[in-house]
C-alpha cells in the first residue's frame, strides 16, 4: 500500500511496532514462566529467568486440585472455580444472545407504542454504573435466599443492553421481503424468528457471544459480594483469595492466573476477527 | 481450518464446534452439579474458618467429624470450609442473615457475633460445666460475651505475641542469642545492630519485622503489644472515651517509637515482604508473632534457627499482652437447624487427648489446663517464653466489646498514616482520638 | 404491496412488544428498579435482613459522606489515576495504531494486533496479580532489571507516592490494545483521496497527520476518551486485589470506598449515597461527550 520503499522510517516503525508487541505480551509470558517454578526458585535472589524444569506442572496440579494428597496452605479449589466460571459465563451468554435477539427483532421490525422510549431506556442502562446498583440488588438477592447460589451469581448477567443494540442494528438489515414472504406463507412469528432472523444475524451473534463470555468470565465485583463459599466461587474471586494477610503463594497464584487466562486467550486467538469487530462496536455504542 | 477456502464453511464449522463444546459442557456441568447435590444429600455439618494457615487443625476436625458420624449416622461427617480472611466479615454476615447457606459452626470472635450481632448460640448448660472446669485460666475470657455468657470455645492456648529471633543472625552480629532482650530500648539497639543495608541504603535484612500492610484491624492487633508494653491502652476501660487514652503520653511515645523504627532508625522495612514471609526467608532478624508461627516455620522454613522470648516490656507496662485482641473462638450458629448436633460434636472432642492432639498436629498449644504441663508442651519452642509471660505480671487489658473491630480499624488507619509518613505521629494520634470518640458515641 | 405491509406490521405491532417483553421485564426488575432503590436507600435507613426501608434520614447519609475526608481522598486518588493512565493509554494506543497501519502485510498486522490486545483476555484481577508480582520490590522482575541498569529498585505498589502510577501501569497495559484496535479501524476508514490530495498539495507528513488524519479521527478519539474516563472512574478490581486501597488509603478509590461502606461496615445508606454520586458523575461525562461528539461530527 505504501510505496516509500524500505526507508529508515519504515524500518523504525516495524521495529517499534514489533518490540512494543513483545513488551506488551511479556507480562503474560512471565506469569507463565513463574507458574513453572517452585517456591524455592521464586524466593531465590537474584531472581532466575527460566524455570529449572520447564515441565514442572506441580503448581497446576495443586491449584487445579488434581493433587489433593498434600495439605497445602492455599486450599483454593480453583478447579471448581474454573467450572463455575464456565457455567456462569455459558448461561449468561446463551441467555443474553437469545433475549437480546428477541428484543432486537421486536425493536427492528415492529412498530408499537413507546418503541423509541423503551429502546432509549434500555440503552441508557449502559450509563448506570453497576456498582451503584449493587447494594439493593444484594439486599434483594439476600431476601430471596439466593446468596451463594448459582442463580444469585448469574442474575445480573442474563441480558445485555449492548446485545439488544447490536441485535437491533443487525436485524434491521434483514430485508422486510423475507419476513413478508414468510408471513404470506403462514409462518408464525416465532418460526420467522428462529428460521429467518437468527440465521441471518450469525456474525453479530458471534460477536455478542464472545464479548459477553469474556466480560462475564472476568467479572469480579458481583461474584465477590454474592458467593461466599467454594461452591459457587468463580475464577476471579478464587484468584483474589490467594493473597492473604500473612503470605502470598506466588507459585500457586501464577498457575491460577494462567489457568484463568488461557480459555479466554484461546477464544481471542481463534476468533480474532470477531473480537476486533466487537471492540470496534463497543466503541461505537459508547 | 485455515485451508478452507470458503469462509462461510469454515465459519459454520467453527461455530458448530463451539455450540457442541458449550452444549457438552453445560450438560456435563449440570449432571455434575446434580450429582454433587445428591451426594450431599446425606448432609455434613459445615464448619467455617478463615485459618488458611492451620490446615492440620482443620484436618483433625474433619477426622473427628468422621468418627462422630459413626455415632450419628444422620450425618456423613464434618466439612471444614476455609473462607479467605479478606472480606470474611461480610461473607459471614451475609450467610448468617441469609440462613439458608449458613454454616453450622464457625471460628470467629465472640464480641462480634454475640455482641455486635446476635448469631452465636450460648454454650449449653451441661457442656458449659465441662468447659469451665477444664479450661486454662488465661484463655477463660476468650469466648465470653459482654453479658457474661459463654458463647464458644477458644481455639488457641498460645495466641499472644512473643518475640521470635533468628539465632544465627544474632551470633553473627555479636549479640548473645541466649540472653533475652527485656525492654524497648534494648529492642531498638539490637535491631540497629542486626539490620543490613545495601550500597544505596536500602534495607536488605531488617532488624525487626513489623506488620505494615493489610487491614488496619490487623495492624492494631500487632501494635497493641508495643502499646501495652509502654504503658498505654487503646481506649478507656469503660469504653466511654478516647480522651486521655488514645492521646496519652504513653500512646504518643509508642507511636513515635513504632514510626521511628521505620522512618528514623530504618530498622524495619516496608519493602522486604510481609513479616511472616520475610522472617521465614531470612530477611528479618526478629519478629513479634504468636505461637502458631512455630508450626509455620517448621513446615516452611526448617533451616531457620530461632528462639522465642517474651515480648519486651518497659517498667510502666500494663503487662504482657496475654489477651489477644482478636481471639478465635469456635462457636455454633444460633439459627442452625443442626445446632444441637453441632454442640454435641464440640463436646465429643472436648477431651484432654483430643485437645492436645488437635493442636499438636498444628504445633499449637491446646486450651486444657492439663495440656499446659505435658512433656510435649514443654518442648514447644515458645514454652519458656509463654510461661514467663504468664507468670510475670498482671495481664494487659482485653478489648472484647462489640465496637472492638471498629476501634481497631480507626486506630490502625492512623498508625498506618504515621508509618507511611502521611502525617507525623502527633497528628496521627489526634486523628485517631477524634475518630475513636466519634465511633464511641 | 407497501401499504399492505405497513398495515400488517401496524396491526401486529403488539407482537413486537411481546418480543421485547422478556428483556424489558428483566431490565426493569434487575436494573431500573434497583437504580430507583439505590436512590431511595440513600435517603432511608434500611433493614439489612429484609431490605425494607425504615427511618427517613433525609440528607444525613449524604452529609456524612461529603464530610468524610476519606471520600474526597478517594476522589482525589481516582482523579490522579485517570490523569496518569488515560492520556498515556490513548496516546500510546494511537501511536500503536499508526504503526500498525503502516504495515502492509495483513497477517503480520493481525498477529501484532492480537498481541497488543491479548491483555484484555486477562481479568483485571489476573492483570493486577501479574503486575503485583512483576513490581514486587524484592522478587519482582522489574526491580531486578532496574538493578542491572544500575537504577535503584523502587517500592512501586508499597509506597504511598508510587502506588498511583503503579496502578496506572496496570490499566495502561490492559487497555492499549483496545484503543489501538479502535484507532486502527478509524485510520483504515480514512479515504485515500484525502491523504493523496494533501500529499499532492505538497504537505509534509507531519502536517498531513495534524490537519487531515487527526481531525478525521476525532470521533474515535472523543469516544475512546469518554470510555477510558468512565472506565477509569469506575476502577475497582485491580485496586482491591493489588493494594486494597493502601498503603494508608493512598490508593483508595470511590468504588472501593462504596464497597467498604456497604460490605465491610454495612452502612448501606452511605454506600447508596456514594452510588448516586457515581451515577451522576458518569451521567455527566456521557452528556458532555454527546455535546462534544455532535460538535466534532459537524466539523
Amino acid at each position: 500500500m505504501r510505496k516509500d520503499g524500505f526507508s529508515g522510517i519504515a524500518w523504525l516503525s516495524y521495529f517499534l511496532c514489533i518490540s512494543g508487541a513483545v513488551i506488551v505480551s511479556f507480562p503474560l509470558i512471565w506469569m507463565a514462566l513463574t507458574s513453572l517454578k517452585t517456591k524455592v526458585e521464586l524466593t531465590h535472589l537474584p531472581i532466575t529467568f527460566f524455570p529449572k524444569n520447564f515441565l514442572n506442572f506441580d503448581n497446576y496440579k495443586i491449584v487445579l486440585n488434581f493433587d489433593i494428597s498434600e495439605i497445602t496452605f492455599a486450599r483454593q479449589p480453583m478447579g471448581r472455580a474454573l467450572l463455575n466460571s464456565f457455567l456462569i459465563s455459558s448461561i449468561a451468554v446463551i441467555s443474553s444472545a437469545f433475549l437480546a435477539s428477541l428484543a432486537g427483532f421486536g425493536f427492528a421490525k415492529f412498530n408499537f407504542f413507546g418503541k423509541e422510549f423503551f429502546f432509549v431506556a434500555i440503552i441508557s442502562l449502559l450509563i448506570i454504573p453497576f456498582h451503584a446498583l449493587a447494594v439493593p440488588l444484594y439486599l434483594w438477592v439476600n431476601k430471596f435466599g439466593l446468596i451463594d447460589t448459582y442463580p444469585g451469581v448469574v442474575l445480573p448477567f442474563l441480558v445485555s443492553a449492548f446485545g439488544v443494540y447490536l441485535a437491533r442494528e443487525a436485524i434491521a438489515q434483514i430485508p422486510n421481503d423475507y419476513i413478508d414472504a414468510a408471513r404470506i406463507d403462514g409462518c408464525s412469528y416465532i418460526r420467522i424468528f428462529l428460521q429467518i432472523i437468527l440465521p441471518n444475524i450469525k456474525p453479530t451473534l458471534i460477536v455478542l457471544i464472545i464479548i459477553k463470555f469474556t466480560w462475564t468470565w472476568n467479572e469480579f465485583f458481583w461474584p465477590l459480594i454474592v458467593s461466599s463459599s467454594d461452591r459457587t466461587k468463580v475464577i476471579t474471586v478464587a484468584l483474589s483469595s490467594f493473597k492473604s494477610q500473612h503470605f502470598t503463594a506466588w507459585e500457586l497464584m501464577s498457575a491460577g492466573a494462567v489457568a484463568s487466562i488461557v480459555p479466554v486467550a484461546l477464544l481471542f486467538i481463534l476468533f480474532q476477527k470477531w473480537v476486533t469487530k466487537g471492540i470496534i462496536m463497543s466503541g461505537i455504542k459508547g | 481450518m485455515k485451508k478452507l477456502q470458503n469462509f462461510e464453511e469454515s465459519f459454520k464449522l467453527v461455530k458448530k464446534w463451539r455450540i457442541l463444546t458449550v452444549g457438552v459442557f453445560l450438560i456435563g456441568t449440570f449432571l455434575l452439579s446434580v450429582g454433587m447435590a445428591n451426594t450431599a444429600a446425606r448432609k455434613e455439618l459445615i464448619f467455617w474458618t478463615t485459618h488458611v494457615q492451620f490446615p492440620h487443625y482443620s484436618g483433625y476436625i474433619e477426622m473427628k467429624g468422621k468418627e462422630f458420624a459413626r455415632l450419628h449416622p444422620e450425618i456423613s461427617g464434618v466439612k471444614v470450609v476455609v473462607v479467605p480472611y479478606e472480606g470474611y466479615l461480610s461473607k459471614f454476615l451475609t450467610a448468617f442473615m441469609g440462613r439458608k447457606n449458613a454454616p453450622d459452626m464457625f471460628e470467629a470472635m465472640t464480641h462480634q457475633w454475640a455482641g455486635l450481632f446476635d448469631f452465636a448460640d450460648p454454650v449449653p448448660e451441661d457442656f458449659l460445666k465441662k468447659v469451665e472446669e477444664k479450661i486454662v485460666p488465661y484463655v477463660r475470657e476468650q469466648g465470653m460475651g459482654v453479658d457474661g455468657i459463654r458463647y464458644g470455645i477458644p481455639t488457641e492456648g498460645d495466641n499472644f505475641i512473643m518475640l521470635y529471633i533468628n539465632t544465627d543472625m544474632f551470633t553473627e552480629s555479636g549479640l548473645d542469642p541466649d540472653k533475652p532482650l527485656t525492654n524497648f530500648s534494648e529492642l531498638l539497639n539490637y535491631a540497629r545492630k542486626l539490620t543490613k543495608y545495601d550500597k544505596s541504603g536500602k534495607i536488605t535484612r531488617e532488624g525487626i519485622a513489623i506488620r505494615y500492610s493489610g487491614h488496619p484491624i490487623g495492624i492494631t492487633d500487632k501494635y497493641t503489644p508495643f502499646l501495652h508494653g509502654m504503658g498505654g491502652r487503646l481506649v478507656a476501660p469503660d469504653w466511654s472515651t478516647a480522651d486521655g487514652y488514645v492521646d496519652s503520653p504513653e500512646s504518643l511515645k509508642t507511636l513515635t517509637y513504632y514510626t521511628d523504627l521505620v522512618r528514623k532508625w530504618k530498622v524495619a522495612s516496608l519493602e522486604v515482604g510481609t513479616p511472616a514471609t520475610a522472617f521465614a526467608q531470612g530477611l528479618a532478624a526478629m519478629i513479634p508473632r504468636e505461637g502458631w508461627y512455630a508450626g509455620y516455620l517448621r513446615d516452611n522454613a526448617p533451616d531457620i534457627h530461632y528462639k522465642v522470648y517474651p515480648f519486651p516490656l518497659d517498667e510502666n507496662a500494663l503487662g504482657p499482652t496475654v489477651y489477644p485482641m482478636f481471639p478465635w473462638v469456635n462457636m455454633v450458629y444460633k439459627y442452625s437447624p443442626n445446632k444441637d448436633l453441632a454442640w454435641k460434636f464440640f463436646e465429643y472432642w472436648w477431651t484432654v487427648e483430643d485437645d492436645l492432639e488437635a493442636h499438636r498436629v498444628q504445633d499449637m498449644l491446646g486450651v486444657w489446663k492439663e495440656n499446659l504441663n505435658t512433656e510435649w508442651a514443654k518442648t514447644r519452642p515458645f514454652y519458656k517464653a509463654l510461661m514467663t509471660m504468664l507468670e510475670n505480671q498482671p495481664y494487659a487489658p482485653a478489648y472484647y466489646h462489640p465496637k472492638a473491630n471498629k476501634l481497631a480499624f480507626e486506630y490502625g488507619a492512623s498508625v498506618l498514616n504515621a508509618l507511611f509518613g502521611q502525617m507525623p505521629p502527633e497528628a496521627a494520634i489526634e486523628e485517631a482520638r477524634v475518630n475513636v470518640n466519634a465511633l464511641l458515641k | 404491496m407497501n401499504d399492505i405491509r405497513k398495515h400488517k406490521l401496524k396491526r401486529e405491532g403488539y407482537i413486537g412488544f411481546l418480543f421485547i417483553l422478556p428483556a424489558l421485564i428483566y431490565f426493569t426488575i434487575l436494573y431500573f428498579y434497583p437504580a430507583f432503590r439505590t436512590f431511595l436507600i440513600s435517603f432511608y435507613k434500611v433493614d439489612p435482613m429484609s431490605g425494607a426501608l425504615s427511618k427517613y434520614e433525609g440528607l444525613n447519609f449524604y452529609k456524612t459522606v461529603f464530610n468524610d475526608l476519606l471520600f474526597w481522598r478517594s476522589i482525589k486518588n481516582v482523579s490522579l489515576l485517570i490523569a496518569f493512565s488515560v492520556p498515556i493509554t490513548i496516546g500510546l494506543g494511537l501511536f500503536v495504531a499508526l504503526l500498525l497501519d503502516r504495515i502492509p502485510n495483513l497477517k503480520l498486522r493481525n498477529t501484532l494486533s492480537l498481541l497488543y490486545f491479548l491483555p484484555l483476555a486477562a481479568s483485571l484481577v489476573a492483570a493486577a496479580l501479574i503486575w503485583d508480582w512483576l513490581l514486587n520490590p524484592v522478587y519482582g522482575l522489574v526491580n531486578s532489571v532496574l538493578a542491572i541498569l544500575r537504577i535503584p529498585g523502587q517500592k512501586w505498589l508499597t509506597d504511598p507516592s508510587q502506588v498511583i502510577p503503579s496502578l496506572a501501569i496496570i490499566s495502561i497495559w490492559q487497555r492499549i490494545g483496545f484503543d489501538a484496535v479502535i484507532f486502527l479501524a478509524g485510520l483504515q476508514a480514512i479515504p485515500h483521496e484525502y491523504l493523496e490530495a494533501a500529499k499532492i498539495d505538497g504537505a509534509s507528513s507531519r502536517s498531513i497527520f495534524l490537519h487531515v488524519t487527526l481531525p478525521l479521527l476525532n470521533p474515535q478519539i472523543v469516544m475512546v476518551s469518554v470510555l477510558e474516563l468512565i472506565f477509569g472512574f469506575k476502577i475497582f478490581d485491580q485496586v482491591f486485589v493489588a493494594t486494597r486501597g493502601g498503603p494508608a488509603n493512598t490508593s483508595l478509590v470511590p468504588v472501593l470506598y462504596l464497597y467498604d461502606k456497604a460490605f465491610t461496615w454495612f452502612n448501606f445508606g452511605e454506600a447508596s449515597a456514594v452510588g448516586v454520586f457515581l451515577f451522576i458523575v458518569v451521567l455527566g461525562i456521557s452528556i458532555v461527550q454527546r455535546k462534544f461528539l455532535r460538535r466534532t461530527i459537524e466539523y
